[in-house]
């Protein structure tokens, strides 16, 4: 199995990295290969799983991940990227990861991100929650970050965030993140499932979580095609928008926390 | 009394014809009676209702409709627009525990996959077993 133990050491942090995939069989080696480069420092630190979580593809991407060696979990239905992702942070939260990392199967985050990702969690105030984003520190002067429209979609949803839930990060939409202990606990009972990133923001403060965005360069995707384009714009801009001061919402008003579903 | 059985019959027989339409699929076991008895009984009032307005025509009147069709219609919309109520929680909650069982039955056969490779790599580990 794909995994990066090290020596044995009682103090080395577990850790998840979840690769949710949809149709990306292509994309999925290299992405592989690249984990083995970039996490093999970390075999001292870390005791490190990697868990591709095929989102009911049609082509082989499970079968190209099995092939590797990582632990896949295969949904036979497709759920979306939040559906997806919630897979993995339940498998991390059920099976005592101290923490797990979201990278994106289509190689828009590049796994040489990580360590630096994971040594926030070694900060004197630990945050709960790490934000790989393009928008801030050097980040900002990389080359590539996003289309001029989409930084105008991200500005928005920044600016809801800030005003209504106090979230102050620049990259609410970054797939590229760190969940802590007490994030797994709770994302394993709320996740969003539908374009979830900023929502997920949204739910991480209003349980107190603490957030921390960090600078990444990432990278174009690497294979397919992003589920948001025409209509699906604007339906992603008043969706999220929407869920973020719901969240507001229930923050403030004592509202009956909704009954943990099966 | 006559007039109003001739206006409303047409009606009332739609709506319990309905009805009996939802009893048949209750009675197939298509349907639930959890997820369609405010359906049926919306569906019975408004049926009988209908008939009820040739009987006691003054009701609509003091409920300030002044036609029986516009209580008809005010209570139809209105019975829908629960009805839809209903059937979005219903489906909401179906769409989570669906979601949740999709992940749970892939991290169930994860499982399941990681103790096989387990089993697979013990037995390979195991000396040959002599024969009797």
């Amino acid at each position: 199995m794909l995994g990066y133990s090290g020596p044995p050491n009682m103090a080395r942090r577990r850790a998840l990295i979840v690769v949710p995939c949809f149709n990306e069989e292509a994309a999925l080696p290299a992405l592989l290969d690249r984990f083995e480069e970039s996490l093999r420092p970390l075999a001292d630190t870390h005791e490190i799983d990697i868990l591709v979580v095929d989102d009911g593809s049609v082509d082989s991407t499970s079968e190209v991940a099995r092939k590797r060696g990582v632990r896949v979990a295969r949904l036979r239905r497709n759920l979306g990227i939040g559906g997806a992702v919630q897979t993995g942070l339940r498998l991390a939260a059920r099976q005592g990861y101290d923490c797990a990392m979201q990278v994106d199967g289509d190689g828009q985050h590049p796994p040489s991100e990580i360590p630096g990702l994971l040594a926030t969690l070694d900060l004197p105030e630990p945050p709960d929650l790490v934000i790989g984003s393009r928008f801030v520190g050097e980040a900002r002067d990389a080359e590539w970050k996003t289309t001029a429209l989409r930084r105008v979609g991200i500005g928005w949803l920044s600016f809801v965030l800030r005003t209504f839930v106090h979230v102050d990060v620049a990259d609410p939409t970054s797939g590229f993140r760190v969940y802590g202990r007490r994030a797994l606990d709770l994302f394993d009972d709320n996740y969003p499932y539908d374009f979830p990133e900023p929502e997920s923001l949204a739910i991480a403060r209003a349980a107190g979580l603490k957030i921390l965005e960090v600078p990444v360069k990432m990278q174009a995707r690497q294979g397919g095609a992003s589920s948001i384009r025409g209509f699906a714009t604007a339906y992603y801009m008043l969706k999220v928008t929407l869920a973020v001061l719901l969240t507001f919402a229930r923050s403030t008003k004592p509202w009956r926390r909704p009954k943990r579903d099966m | 009394m006559e007039n109003s059985l001739e206006r409303y019959w047409l009606f009332g027989m739609i709506c319990l014809g309905y009805a009996a339409a939802v009893l048949m699929l209750l009675l197939r076991r298509r349907v639930t009676l959890q997820s369609s008895l405010i359906y049926l009984l919306l569906l019975l009032s408004l049926g009988v209702g209908s008939v009820l307005m040739t009987i006691a025509p003054g009701i609509p009147a003091a409920m300030g409709f002044e036609l029986p069709s516009n209580f008809f219609f005010t209570a139809s919309i209105g019975g829908l627009a629960f009805l839809y109520l209903t059937a979005l929680t219903t489906i909401s909650r179906l769409e989570l525990r669906s979601i949740t069982m999709v992940q749970e039955v892939a991290l169930i056969q994860e499982e399941l996959d990681r103790n096989e490779a387990l089993l697979r790599d013990i037995q390979a580990r195991l000396p040959p077993s002599r024969e009797p």
